[in-house]
Protein backbone atom coordinates (compact mmCIF):
# COMPACT_ATOMS: atom_id res chain seq x y z
CA UNK A 1 0.00 0.00 0.00
CA UNK A 2 2.74 2.57 0.91
CA UNK A 3 4.55 1.43 -2.26
CA UNK A 4 2.01 2.00 -4.35
CA UNK A 5 1.18 5.30 -2.45
CA UNK A 6 4.76 6.52 -2.47
CA UNK A 7 4.62 5.99 -6.56
CA UNK A 8 1.60 8.03 -6.87
CA UNK A 9 2.93 11.03 -5.44
CA UNK A 10 5.90 10.49 -7.50
CA UNK A 11 4.53 10.25 -10.75
CA UNK A 12 2.27 13.03 -9.88
CA UNK A 13 5.44 15.27 -8.84
CA UNK A 14 6.82 14.31 -12.46
CA UNK A 15 4.10 14.94 -14.17
CA UNK A 16 3.56 18.43 -12.72
CA UNK A 17 7.26 19.42 -12.53
CA UNK A 18 8.32 18.38 -16.23
CA UNK A 19 5.01 19.82 -17.92
CA UNK A 20 5.73 21.13 -21.26
CA UNK A 21 4.44 23.73 -23.09
CA UNK A 22 2.07 23.40 -25.97
CA UNK A 23 5.07 23.78 -28.28
CA UNK A 24 6.34 21.09 -30.81
CA UNK A 25 8.80 19.89 -33.54
CA UNK A 26 6.88 19.01 -36.73
CA UNK A 27 6.62 15.66 -37.65
CA UNK A 28 8.46 14.37 -41.00
CA UNK A 29 5.63 14.68 -43.94
CA UNK A 30 7.38 11.65 -45.43
CA UNK A 31 7.22 11.52 -49.03
CA UNK A 32 5.63 14.08 -50.53
CA UNK A 33 3.00 13.48 -53.38
CA UNK A 34 3.77 15.19 -56.19
CA UNK A 35 1.06 17.01 -58.62
CA UNK A 36 0.65 18.54 -61.56
CA UNK A 37 -1.06 21.44 -62.11
CA UNK A 38 -3.35 22.78 -64.93
CA UNK A 39 -2.24 26.65 -66.47
CA UNK A 40 -5.77 28.58 -66.87
CA UNK A 41 -5.08 30.90 -69.79
CA UNK A 42 -6.56 34.35 -69.88
CA UNK A 43 -4.80 37.10 -71.42
CA UNK A 44 -6.64 40.05 -70.24
CA UNK A 45 -4.08 41.41 -67.40
CA UNK A 46 -0.72 42.06 -66.76
CA UNK A 47 0.76 41.35 -63.22
CA UNK A 48 3.95 41.75 -62.11
CA UNK A 49 3.83 40.10 -59.03
CA UNK A 50 0.54 38.28 -58.23
CA UNK A 51 0.91 37.72 -54.62
CA UNK A 52 -2.36 36.61 -53.07
CA UNK A 53 -5.70 35.18 -54.56
CA UNK A 54 -9.16 35.22 -52.94
CA UNK A 55 -12.86 33.90 -54.33
CA UNK A 56 -16.45 34.38 -53.12
CA UNK A 57 -18.96 32.92 -54.53
CA UNK A 58 -18.67 33.74 -58.46
CA UNK A 59 -15.79 36.41 -57.80
CA UNK A 60 -12.59 35.63 -58.24
CA UNK A 61 -9.77 38.53 -56.62
CA UNK A 62 -6.13 38.91 -57.45
CA UNK A 63 -3.72 40.79 -55.52
CA UNK A 64 -0.96 42.55 -57.44
CA UNK A 65 2.10 43.09 -55.06
CA UNK A 66 3.73 45.29 -57.30
CA UNK A 67 1.24 46.51 -59.59
CA UNK A 68 2.32 49.24 -61.71
CA UNK A 69 -1.67 50.45 -62.70
CA UNK A 70 -3.46 48.76 -60.01
CA UNK A 71 -3.56 46.37 -57.41
CA UNK A 72 -6.20 44.49 -57.53
CA UNK A 73 -7.56 42.85 -60.70
CA UNK A 74 -11.52 41.05 -60.33
CA UNK A 75 -12.39 38.25 -61.99
CA UNK A 76 -15.35 35.85 -62.56
CA UNK A 77 -15.15 32.53 -60.80
CA UNK A 78 -14.36 30.03 -62.80
CA UNK A 79 -14.58 31.17 -66.25
CA UNK A 80 -12.07 34.01 -65.39
CA UNK A 81 -13.33 36.56 -67.25
CA UNK A 82 -11.61 39.92 -66.68
CA UNK A 83 -14.46 42.63 -64.54
CA UNK A 84 -12.23 45.39 -63.59
CA UNK A 85 -9.11 46.58 -61.87
CA UNK A 86 -9.24 48.88 -58.88
CA UNK A 87 -7.01 50.63 -56.08
CA UNK A 88 -4.78 52.38 -57.95
CA UNK A 89 -1.10 53.21 -57.22
CA UNK A 90 0.48 56.66 -55.51
CA UNK A 91 -0.16 59.10 -53.78
CA UNK A 92 -3.22 60.71 -53.58
CA UNK A 93 -5.78 60.39 -50.75
CA UNK A 94 -7.81 57.72 -52.76
CA UNK A 95 -4.93 56.18 -54.31
CA UNK A 96 -2.52 53.41 -52.47
CA UNK A 97 0.96 53.18 -51.36
CA UNK A 98 0.67 49.52 -51.35
CA UNK A 99 -1.22 46.59 -50.86
CA UNK A 100 -0.84 43.82 -48.62
CA UNK A 101 -4.04 41.50 -48.95
CA UNK A 102 -7.60 41.44 -49.22
CA UNK A 103 -10.68 40.17 -47.81
CA UNK A 104 -14.42 39.41 -47.94
CA UNK A 105 -17.40 40.42 -45.19
CA UNK A 106 -20.47 38.49 -45.37
CA UNK A 107 -21.76 41.08 -47.63
CA UNK A 108 -19.25 40.52 -49.86
CA UNK A 109 -17.67 43.70 -49.58
CA UNK A 110 -13.67 43.53 -50.25
CA UNK A 111 -11.24 44.77 -47.55
CA UNK A 112 -7.72 46.11 -49.00
CA UNK A 113 -4.71 46.94 -46.75
CA UNK A 114 -2.32 49.37 -47.28
CA UNK A 115 0.31 49.64 -44.60
CA UNK A 116 2.48 52.20 -46.06
CA UNK A 117 -0.65 54.26 -45.12
CA UNK A 118 -2.11 51.94 -42.32
CA UNK A 119 -5.14 52.27 -43.80
CA UNK A 120 -7.96 49.42 -44.65
CA UNK A 121 -10.09 50.58 -47.81
CA UNK A 122 -13.38 49.11 -48.20
CA UNK A 123 -14.72 48.41 -51.59
CA UNK A 124 -18.62 47.88 -52.19
CA UNK A 125 -19.19 45.16 -55.42
CA UNK A 126 -19.19 47.03 -58.79
CA UNK A 127 -18.01 50.06 -57.38
CA UNK A 128 -14.17 51.76 -57.42
CA UNK A 129 -14.07 53.95 -54.98
CA UNK A 130 -13.56 53.18 -51.26
CA UNK A 131 -16.64 53.58 -49.64
CA UNK A 132 -14.97 53.71 -45.96
CA UNK A 133 -11.52 53.66 -44.94
CA UNK A 134 -10.37 52.85 -41.37
CA UNK A 135 -7.10 53.97 -40.05
CA UNK A 136 -5.39 52.07 -37.90
CA UNK A 137 -4.17 53.09 -34.28
CA UNK A 138 -0.81 55.25 -34.16
CA UNK A 139 -0.01 52.06 -30.98
CA UNK A 140 0.59 49.93 -34.38
CA UNK A 141 3.25 49.99 -36.08
CA UNK A 142 3.35 48.20 -39.94
CA UNK A 143 0.65 45.97 -40.04
CA UNK A 144 1.22 43.58 -42.74
CA UNK A 145 -1.89 41.18 -42.75
CA UNK A 146 -5.26 41.05 -41.49
CA UNK A 147 -8.22 39.19 -41.43
CA UNK A 148 -12.21 39.43 -40.27
CA UNK A 149 -13.09 38.11 -37.75
CA UNK A 150 -16.74 39.58 -37.37
CA UNK A 151 -18.83 42.40 -38.21
CA UNK A 152 -16.96 44.29 -35.49
CA UNK A 153 -13.29 43.33 -35.19
CA UNK A 154 -10.35 42.69 -37.49
CA UNK A 155 -7.16 40.81 -36.01
CA UNK A 156 -3.78 42.61 -37.25
CA UNK A 157 -0.07 41.47 -36.55
CA UNK A 158 2.03 44.46 -36.24
CA UNK A 159 6.12 45.15 -36.00
CA UNK A 160 5.90 46.51 -32.15
CA UNK A 161 6.98 42.75 -30.85
CA UNK A 162 5.09 43.39 -27.44
CA UNK A 163 1.97 41.08 -28.53
CA UNK A 164 2.38 38.25 -31.27
CA UNK A 165 -1.26 40.12 -32.93
CA UNK A 166 -4.09 42.66 -31.76
CA UNK A 167 -8.00 42.80 -31.86
CA UNK A 168 -8.98 46.13 -33.53
CA UNK A 169 -12.31 47.44 -34.12
CA UNK A 170 -14.11 49.24 -37.16
CA UNK A 171 -12.49 52.31 -35.76
CA UNK A 172 -9.27 50.75 -35.71
CA UNK A 173 -8.44 51.17 -32.04
CA UNK A 174 -7.01 48.08 -30.38
CA UNK A 175 -9.52 46.06 -28.21
CA UNK A 176 -7.40 43.28 -27.46
CA UNK A 177 -3.42 42.14 -27.70
CA UNK A 178 -2.78 38.83 -27.29
CA UNK A 179 -0.13 36.60 -26.66
CA UNK A 180 3.52 37.13 -27.48
CA UNK A 181 6.22 36.05 -30.18
CA UNK A 182 6.76 32.49 -29.97
CA UNK A 183 10.46 32.66 -30.09
CA UNK A 184 12.45 29.63 -28.20
CA UNK A 185 15.47 31.66 -28.37
CA UNK A 186 15.28 35.69 -28.19
CA UNK A 187 13.46 36.74 -25.47
CA UNK A 188 13.48 40.16 -26.39
CA UNK A 189 9.95 41.64 -27.53
CA UNK A 190 11.03 44.25 -29.49
CA UNK A 191 10.81 45.57 -33.19
CA UNK A 192 13.54 43.46 -34.54
CA UNK A 193 12.36 40.34 -33.14
CA UNK A 194 8.73 41.45 -34.70
CA UNK A 195 10.53 42.06 -38.41
CA UNK A 196 11.94 38.98 -38.23
CA UNK A 197 9.18 37.08 -37.52
CA UNK A 198 6.67 38.97 -39.81
CA UNK A 199 4.02 36.33 -40.18
CA UNK A 200 0.99 36.10 -42.87
CA UNK A 201 -2.32 34.83 -41.30
CA UNK A 202 -6.00 33.27 -42.16
CA UNK A 203 -9.23 32.73 -39.64
CA UNK A 204 -11.61 30.94 -40.27
CA UNK A 205 -15.09 32.33 -38.33
CA UNK A 206 -16.26 28.64 -38.53
CA UNK A 207 -14.09 27.08 -36.24
CA UNK A 208 -12.68 30.10 -34.42
CA UNK A 209 -8.91 28.95 -35.67
CA UNK A 210 -6.20 31.31 -36.33
CA UNK A 211 -3.07 30.40 -38.49
CA UNK A 212 -0.34 31.87 -38.49
CA UNK A 213 3.00 31.41 -40.56
CA UNK A 214 6.65 32.76 -40.51
CA UNK A 215 7.84 34.10 -43.87
CA UNK A 216 11.58 33.75 -42.48
CA UNK A 217 11.16 30.50 -40.32
CA UNK A 218 9.22 27.32 -40.27
CA UNK A 219 6.75 27.72 -37.83
CA UNK A 220 2.92 27.17 -37.45
CA UNK A 221 0.66 28.95 -35.20
CA UNK A 222 -2.21 28.13 -34.31
CA UNK A 223 -4.90 29.99 -32.01
CA UNK A 224 -8.14 29.87 -31.11
CA UNK A 225 -9.30 33.24 -30.86
CA UNK A 226 -13.17 31.72 -29.81
CA UNK A 227 -11.61 30.08 -26.12
CA UNK A 228 -8.61 32.85 -26.47
CA UNK A 229 -5.70 30.27 -25.98
CA UNK A 230 -2.93 28.72 -27.98
CA UNK A 231 -3.84 25.28 -29.73
CA UNK A 232 -0.11 24.57 -30.80
CA UNK A 233 2.80 26.26 -32.07
CA UNK A 234 4.58 24.21 -34.48
CA UNK A 235 8.49 24.41 -35.04
CA UNK A 236 9.22 22.93 -37.98
CA UNK A 237 12.72 21.07 -39.36
CA UNK A 238 14.35 24.83 -40.06
CA UNK A 239 13.07 26.22 -37.24
CA UNK A 240 12.26 29.89 -36.19
CA UNK A 241 13.30 32.77 -38.10
CA UNK A 242 17.26 33.69 -37.92
CA UNK A 243 18.25 37.26 -38.36
CA UNK A 244 20.76 39.31 -37.45
CA UNK A 245 20.53 42.58 -35.80
CA UNK A 246 21.48 45.07 -38.28
CA UNK A 247 21.57 49.12 -37.44
CA UNK A 248 18.43 48.07 -35.48
CA UNK A 249 16.53 46.34 -38.36
CA UNK A 250 16.42 42.50 -38.50
CA UNK A 251 18.60 41.29 -41.41
CA UNK A 252 17.22 37.63 -42.58
CA UNK A 253 20.24 34.74 -42.87
CA UNK A 254 18.05 31.91 -42.62
CA UNK A 255 15.60 30.72 -45.04
CA UNK A 256 12.45 31.86 -46.82
CA UNK A 257 10.03 29.79 -45.62
CA UNK A 258 6.10 30.41 -45.93
CA UNK A 259 4.24 32.69 -48.34
CA UNK A 260 0.80 31.71 -47.42
CA UNK A 261 -1.66 30.00 -45.46
CA UNK A 262 -5.28 28.91 -45.27
CA UNK A 263 -7.62 27.79 -42.70
CA UNK A 264 -10.36 25.23 -44.00
CA UNK A 265 -13.32 23.70 -41.89
CA UNK A 266 -11.15 20.44 -41.37
CA UNK A 267 -7.69 21.12 -42.47
CA UNK A 268 -4.87 23.55 -42.32
CA UNK A 269 -2.91 24.73 -45.94
CA UNK A 270 0.68 26.36 -46.48
CA UNK A 271 2.49 26.87 -48.53
CA UNK A 272 6.08 26.22 -47.53
CA UNK A 273 9.42 27.76 -49.94
CA UNK A 274 12.62 26.17 -47.92
CA UNK A 275 15.09 27.90 -49.93
CA UNK A 276 18.63 29.51 -47.72
CA UNK A 277 19.30 32.85 -48.75
CA UNK A 278 22.78 30.99 -49.32
CA UNK A 279 21.30 29.23 -52.19
CA UNK A 280 19.37 32.06 -53.57
CA UNK A 281 22.93 34.46 -53.34
CA UNK A 282 24.42 31.83 -55.47
CA UNK A 283 21.80 31.50 -57.75
CA UNK A 284 19.82 33.92 -58.38
CA UNK A 285 17.90 32.84 -61.32
CA UNK A 286 16.24 30.18 -58.61
CA UNK A 287 12.07 30.48 -59.02
CA UNK A 288 10.76 32.53 -56.75
CA UNK A 289 7.57 30.86 -55.02
CA UNK A 290 7.29 27.04 -52.91
CA UNK A 291 6.52 23.86 -54.71
CA UNK A 292 5.65 22.53 -51.04
CA UNK A 293 1.98 22.43 -49.95
CA UNK A 294 2.06 21.33 -46.65
CA UNK A 295 -1.53 20.14 -45.38
CA UNK A 296 -2.28 20.36 -41.24
CA UNK A 297 -4.93 19.01 -39.12
CA UNK A 298 -6.85 21.64 -37.10
CA UNK A 299 -4.51 20.69 -33.64
CA UNK A 300 -1.74 21.26 -35.97
CA UNK A 301 -0.68 17.68 -36.81
CA UNK A 302 0.83 17.09 -40.38
CA UNK A 303 -1.30 15.24 -42.46
CA UNK A 304 0.29 14.79 -45.99
CA UNK A 305 2.88 17.59 -48.41
CA UNK A 306 2.51 17.56 -51.44
CA UNK A 307 4.90 18.69 -54.06
CA UNK A 308 3.63 21.11 -56.73
CA UNK A 309 5.29 20.85 -60.09
CA UNK A 310 5.47 25.00 -60.41
CA UNK A 311 6.48 27.41 -57.76
CA UNK A 312 3.65 29.10 -56.03
CA UNK A 313 3.42 32.53 -54.11
CA UNK A 314 -0.22 32.66 -52.75
CA UNK A 315 -3.19 30.21 -53.10
CA UNK A 316 -6.67 29.70 -52.09
CA UNK A 317 -8.49 26.19 -51.39
CA UNK A 318 -12.13 25.66 -53.01
CA UNK A 319 -13.03 23.13 -50.63
CA UNK A 320 -16.08 21.93 -51.96
CA UNK A 321 -14.49 20.58 -55.46
CA UNK A 322 -11.02 20.10 -53.54
CA UNK A 323 -8.99 22.39 -55.83
CA UNK A 324 -6.05 25.07 -55.15
CA UNK A 325 -6.20 27.62 -57.05
CA UNK A 326 -2.70 29.19 -56.89
CA UNK A 327 -0.16 31.83 -58.62
CA UNK A 328 2.91 31.55 -60.07
CA UNK A 329 4.75 34.33 -61.32
CA UNK A 330 7.73 32.57 -62.95
CA UNK A 331 5.74 31.88 -66.32
CA UNK A 332 3.25 33.76 -68.57
CA UNK A 333 -0.07 32.21 -66.97
CA UNK A 334 -0.39 33.23 -63.43
CA UNK A 335 -3.39 31.22 -62.19
CA UNK A 336 -2.55 27.33 -62.03
CA UNK A 337 -5.04 24.91 -60.21
CA UNK A 338 -4.72 21.60 -58.98
CA UNK A 339 -6.39 18.71 -57.70
CA UNK A 340 -6.18 17.63 -54.26
CA UNK B 1 0.90 35.47 -22.41
CA UNK B 2 3.43 32.82 -23.75
CA UNK B 3 6.06 33.82 -20.79
CA UNK B 4 3.31 33.97 -18.25
CA UNK B 5 2.01 30.81 -19.44
CA UNK B 6 5.38 29.05 -17.97
CA UNK B 7 5.51 31.17 -14.75
CA UNK B 8 2.03 30.04 -14.06
CA UNK B 9 3.51 26.51 -14.51
CA UNK B 10 6.33 26.90 -13.01
CA UNK B 11 3.91 28.23 -9.45
CA UNK B 12 1.50 25.31 -10.21
CA UNK B 13 4.60 22.75 -9.39
CA UNK B 14 5.63 24.95 -6.29
CA UNK B 15 2.46 24.99 -4.63
CA UNK B 16 2.20 20.79 -5.65
CA UNK B 17 5.32 20.52 -3.72
CA UNK B 18 4.01 22.36 -1.11
CA UNK B 19 0.92 20.51 -0.93
CA UNK B 20 2.71 16.70 -1.23
CA UNK B 21 5.47 17.79 1.74
CA UNK B 22 2.50 18.36 4.16
CA UNK B 23 1.44 14.84 2.34
CA UNK B 24 4.76 13.39 3.38
CA UNK B 25 4.83 14.97 6.76
CA UNK B 26 1.10 12.71 7.25
CA UNK B 27 3.18 9.51 5.98
CA UNK B 28 5.45 9.69 8.77
CA UNK B 29 4.61 7.14 10.95
CA UNK B 30 4.76 5.13 7.55
CA UNK B 31 8.25 6.05 7.05
CA UNK B 32 9.62 5.39 10.57
CA UNK B 33 8.41 1.88 10.60
CA UNK B 34 10.35 1.19 7.51
CA UNK B 35 13.58 -0.91 7.63
CA UNK B 36 16.75 1.03 7.22
CA UNK B 37 17.61 -0.25 3.91
CA UNK B 38 14.01 0.72 2.20
CA UNK B 39 14.13 4.14 4.19
CA UNK B 40 17.50 5.32 2.38
CA UNK B 41 16.02 3.77 -1.15
CA UNK B 42 12.84 6.15 -0.61
CA UNK B 43 15.01 9.33 0.55
CA UNK B 44 16.93 9.11 -2.23
CA UNK B 45 13.78 8.66 -4.74
CA UNK B 46 12.06 11.20 -3.59
CA UNK B 47 15.57 13.65 -3.04
CA UNK B 48 15.99 12.88 -7.01
CA UNK B 49 12.44 13.79 -7.92
CA UNK B 50 12.32 17.36 -6.27
CA UNK B 51 15.89 17.71 -7.87
CA UNK B 52 14.84 17.01 -10.76
CA UNK B 53 11.81 18.84 -10.54
CA UNK B 54 12.87 22.18 -8.82
CA UNK B 55 15.18 22.54 -12.00
CA UNK B 56 12.78 23.14 -13.89
CA UNK B 57 11.39 25.34 -11.77
CA UNK B 58 14.37 27.27 -11.35
CA UNK B 59 15.04 27.72 -15.26
CA UNK B 60 11.54 28.59 -15.67
CA UNK B 61 12.07 31.80 -13.08
CA UNK B 62 15.24 32.48 -13.97
CA UNK B 63 13.89 33.10 -17.47
CA UNK B 64 11.17 34.85 -17.00
CA UNK B 65 12.52 37.22 -13.98
CA UNK B 66 15.53 38.68 -16.41
CA UNK B 67 15.64 42.70 -15.04
CA UNK B 68 14.57 44.85 -18.15
CA UNK B 69 18.12 46.96 -17.66
CA UNK B 70 19.73 43.35 -18.67
CA UNK B 71 17.58 43.05 -21.50
CA UNK B 72 17.90 46.55 -22.61
CA UNK B 73 21.87 45.98 -21.95
CA UNK B 74 21.72 42.84 -24.39
CA UNK B 75 19.97 44.59 -26.92
CA UNK B 76 22.61 47.87 -26.89
CA UNK B 77 25.40 44.83 -27.17
CA UNK B 78 24.05 43.16 -30.10
CA UNK B 79 23.29 46.12 -32.14
CA UNK B 80 25.58 45.53 -35.01
CA UNK B 81 28.07 48.86 -36.02
CA UNK B 82 27.25 48.17 -39.77
CA UNK B 83 24.93 50.54 -41.41
CA UNK B 84 21.41 49.70 -42.12
CA UNK B 85 20.73 46.62 -44.27
CA UNK B 86 20.52 47.12 -48.43
CA UNK B 87 17.81 46.01 -49.81
CA UNK B 88 17.52 44.26 -53.62
CA UNK B 89 15.59 43.13 -56.44
CA UNK B 90 11.72 42.36 -56.92
CA UNK B 91 10.23 40.00 -53.97
CA UNK B 92 7.87 39.56 -50.99
CA UNK B 93 10.32 40.31 -48.04
CA UNK B 94 9.40 43.51 -46.31
CA UNK B 95 12.33 45.97 -46.68
CA UNK B 96 12.50 47.35 -43.29
CA UNK B 97 14.37 50.86 -44.45
CA UNK B 98 12.09 51.79 -47.39
CA UNK B 99 9.06 50.60 -46.97
CA UNK B 100 8.78 48.14 -50.52
CA UNK B 101 8.67 44.31 -50.59
CA UNK B 102 11.91 42.77 -51.92
CA UNK B 103 13.43 39.82 -52.99
CA UNK B 104 16.43 39.91 -50.64
CA UNK B 105 17.95 41.98 -47.67
CA UNK B 106 22.18 42.42 -47.36
CA UNK B 107 23.60 40.46 -44.30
Amino acid sequence: MRKIRFLYITIILISFGCSDQKTRLIESFGVGRSITGKALIFHSVYMRYPFRVKVIDSTLVVMDLHGSDYYYHEFSYPQLQFRRSFAKPGIGPNEFLDAENIRFDKQGRFYCLDANKSLISVFDRNKNDTTARIKLSDKLIRTLDFDIVNDSTFVVPDYTGKHRFNLINRQGQITKSCFTIPSVRNKLANVVLAQAWRSFLDYNPSNGILAMVTQLGQVLELYDLKKNSIINIVYGEKGEPEFINKGGYASPCGIMGYSDVYVGTNKIYAVFWGKSFRDMERDPHLKDGGNLLQVFDLKGKPICQYVLDKYITGFTVDEKHNKLIALDINGNDPFVEYQL
Amino acid sequence: MHQNYIRIESELSQFFYFFFYLNALNLQNNYLSLNPMRKVLYSLAVLVVFILTFNFTIVSKHVNNFGSLALQNIEALSYAETAEPVCYGLGSIDCPTERTKVLWISK
